[in-house]
């Protein structure tokens, strides 16, 4: 049995950053890159799997559709116990959004036919929250989305996941299996690599893989296979907020005035 | 930064590797914590790793941990406004530094982050509080916890309105800035803050104001005469009394009303006084609100024999803070360690004194919070230290690091801690040895990298006398060792 845990080396951003020249994202001089807090999530599901009754066969396969960089958040779950680690990258995924990211994952998955796949929910900086469900779409798998707890026996044919919500209520849903989940946090404890794993980790092989070669045609590779495209990254100007300067008394008297000037008062 | 530290053979051997190291390590910080100590001929290979890529200053300028001659020399590189700004907002920035930006064309947000720094030297700020223009520079000015009185005198001289609060809350402005405040100003808000500042004038703390702020806040002067704040504690509002009564200055003859005051927060302030007598305790031991008999029950002026009730209160909490009065007797103390609530038996196992009968019962908790207490005790023994060395859960192992007498051989099971954070707290550990340190680093993390190369950099460029006066005041932080019948030995 096999389990996919698609992953996400995601940015942070610092108080203050700068745009790149051409507008349409941030100075990756600005940017701090971390494995997405979800995926933390996603792989202790795998593991807990694999480590649980009737585990002892499952394969867990960590992989991601990103740069070189992204090599470091693989080995991270590596240093966790995942068995494998894939990392695909082409230059034209540069400008892929979430649905040109699922195209790849697809193809990938394909390649793979894993059993089960685990995706986060979103991922910390675009927080699209897209990827994992148009995976499904493009698989045409039964599908679930943000998972709050997950019943599952290996090697069945059926899972029982609770989702979460509006209004703090959930829904008990049956799935058929291969699916693909999208798990929330707090679904489980993620636990802290090992300096052991850490270290043993830092000398296993991650398989590099072209997307080209694992099928997705130039039509559908990054920006061609996107539903979407970052047009201008910036942030607002100011204007539309002020603070009303004076002491207290002045700054009442002020506010009072900008209420009756809107109609909010008599 | 010394010229050429006279180092070792050993030392030598050290250094050389560390700084080859630090030259390829994949973040910056491992030269940033051998360059304060390195001779100027190694500094040219430091600041190449440290300042060859915009990404790594980005990172050094905004980093509190690093020495202010790291930051020093950063900014002296005249960067451009990113990193500028990074160093103006970092509080390890040395005055030089602070100076040496000022000195550049600021921008506007660059003059604020310096006004507001605490480090920013005299003479910059007070060009600042006689020329600059922008509000906000001199609201960052008044804000600034480093500055000088006369540069906040200076300010005020220009009576600017919205500035007169925050003058009035800086607590390095003098009583006669103060004092002109209090006559210009026509804001009770301004007054109220006069009256509550430390250097506030004797002469404006004769009478009971009228006006409701300011009677809150010279409620809170410890300064106030004891005749007014007797009257305040008898004042018709509450946040006046509970003011008052919180107040050390306020008699302890005014405050017998306010033990049976219909507001619990001011019978709560009452409770709270390290000066309560034993009298005005008795009167609160009983209360309707669990508050009041929490904070009664944890105040060290709670006579022990008054304990009893607290130790057997139907609310967890107030059982809790009897666990945690520092004068709780044994008997008490063993009788909680049984307490239903785990939450209790924990407040019971963070005491350092504690028959070894309750600390071995303790020790047999399966409950973190109970486990962590124990792990931190300074009379556990060394075997059941390594057993909580372990332990799945992290709150407890990490109580094992900061227990000061976990022995070295302890420590090493935690050199190997899959959480970062405790492997950079164990380096610190004053019985972890050289050789364990050395042996870190290499650890994949960067920032127990930072802290073993910055231990050998400061060892190494330490003279002996010096270190030695230094080993003599890491023991002296040790606690003394608990009496034997307290000791536990297994």
């Amino acid at each position: 049995m096999k389990i996919l845990v698609p992953i996400k080396q995601v940015a942070t951003l610092d108080e203050d950053f700068e745009f790149r020249e051409d507008g349409r994202d941030i100075d990756p001089d600005f940017l701090i890159h971390d494995l997405n807090e979800w995926d933390n999530y996603t792989l202790e599901e795998a593991m807990r799997l694999k480590e649980g009754p009737g585990g002892e066969g499952i394969e867990v396969v960590v992989a991601t559709v990103g740069p070189e960089s992204a090599d470091e958040e693989l080995r991270k779950c590596l240093a966790k116990g995942a068995d494998r680690a894939l990392r695909v990258w082409s230059d034209a995924l540069e400008d892929a959004d979430a649905i040109g990211v699922a195209r790849v994952l697809a193809a990938l998955a394909r390649r793979e036919s894993p059993d089960l796949i685990f995706a986060g929910v979103q991922a910390t900086d675009h927080a699209c929250g897209a990827t994992g469900m148009a995976l499904a779409g493009l698989l045409d798998l039964p599908h679930a989305a943000v998972v709050a707890a997950l019943d599952y026996t290996p090697g069945s044919n059926s899972a029982t996941v609770r989702r979460e919500l509006e209004g703090g209520s959930y829904a008990s849903v049956r799935i058929d299996c291969p699916a693909v989940l999208t798990l929330q946090l707090g679904i489980n404890t993620p636990r802290y690599a090992s300096l052991r794993g850490i270290k043993q980790a830092a000398q296993r092989p991650i398989e590099v893989l072209d997307a080209e070669a694992l099928g997705v045609t130039a039509d559908a590779l990054g920006a061609a296979g996107s539903a979407s495209r970052v047009r201008r990254m910036y942030v607002p100007e100011k204007g539309r907020a002020q603070m009303i300067e004076g002491t207290p008394a002045e700054q009442a008297a002020r506010l009072a005035q900008i209420i009756k000037e809107f109609g909010g008062a008599a | 930064m010394r010229s050429s530290p006279d180092r070792s053979g050993t030392a030598r051997r050290h250094w050389r590797e560390l700084a080859e190291r630090a030259c390829t390590d994949e973040a910056p910080f491992a030269a940033a914590a051998l360059y304060p100590y390195a001779a100027p001929r190694e500094r040219a290979g430091l600041e190449a790793r440290m300042f060859g890529e915009r990404r790594d200053r980005l990172l050094l300028a905004s980093a509190p941990f690093v020495a202010p001659a790291v930051l020093a020399r950063l900014a002296a590189l005249d960067d451009g406004g990113a990193v500028q700004l990074r160093l103006a907002r970092n509080p390890a920035t040395s005055a030089a530094a602070l100076g040496a930006l000022w000195r550049a064309d600021a921008s506007p947000r660059l003059r604020q982050l310096i006004a507001r720094h605490a480090r920013t030297p005299r003479a910059v700020l007070g060009q600042i509080a006689a020329a600059a223009g922008e509000i906000e520079t001199l609201r960052a000015l008044c804000e600034n916890g480093g500055v000088a009185a006369e540069v906040l005198a200076t300010v005020s001289e220009r009576r600017i309105g919205v500035l007169q609060r925050l003058l009035a809350v800086n607590i390095a402005t003098a009583e006669d800035t103060l004092l002109a405040l209090w006559a210009e100003a026509d804001d009770e808000a301004v007054r109220a803050q006069i009256l509550l500042h430390p250097h506030c004038p004797d002469v404006l703390l004769a009478t009971v104001p009228a006006s409701l702020l300011e009677r809150r806040c010279l409620a809170r002067q410890q300064r106030a005469p004891r005749a007014l704040l007797a009257e305040l504690a008898n004042d018709r509002d509450a946040a006046v009394r509970r003011a008052a009564a919180e107040n050390p200055g306020t008699p302890l003859a005014a405050l017998v009303a306010n033990c049976f005051d219909a507001d619990a927060t001011v019978r709560h302030a009452v409770a709270a006084r390290r000066d309560l007598p034993p009298a005005l305790a008795g009167c609160l031991v009983d209360d309707a609100d669990a508050r009041v008999r929490r904070a009664l029950a944890r105040n060290p002026a709670c006579p022990p024999e008054l304990l009893v009730r607290p130790a057997t209160d139907a609310d967890a909490e107030v059982r809790r803070a009897a666990a945690r009065h520092p004068h709780c007797p044994h008997e008490l103390l063993d009788r909680l360690s049984r307490d239903e609530v785990t939450w209790v038996q924990a407040a019971v196992a963070y005491r350092d004194e504690l028959p070894y009968a309750v600390l071995r019962r303790l020790a047999r908790s399966s409950d973190v919070d109970v486990l962590a207490g124990v792990a931190r005790h300074p009379a556990t023994a060394p075997s059941r230290l390594a057993r909580l060395a372990i332990h799945d859960c992290p709150d407890v192992r990490r109580a094992v690091i900061l227990n000061p007498r976990t022995p070295r051989m302890v420590l090493r099971l935690l050199r190997q801690d899959g959480y970062a954070l405790h492997r950079a707290m164990a380096v610190d550990h004053p019985r972890f040895a050289d050789t364990d340190r050395w042996r870190m680093r290499d650890d994949p993390d960067v920032q127990v990298r930072f802290r073993v190369f910055q231990h050998f950099a400061r060892r190494d460029a330490m003279p002996a006398a010096h270190e030695a006066s230094v080993h003599v005041t890491q023991l002296s932080h040790y606690q003394p060792h608990p009496p034997k019948e307290h000791m536990e030995t297994t």
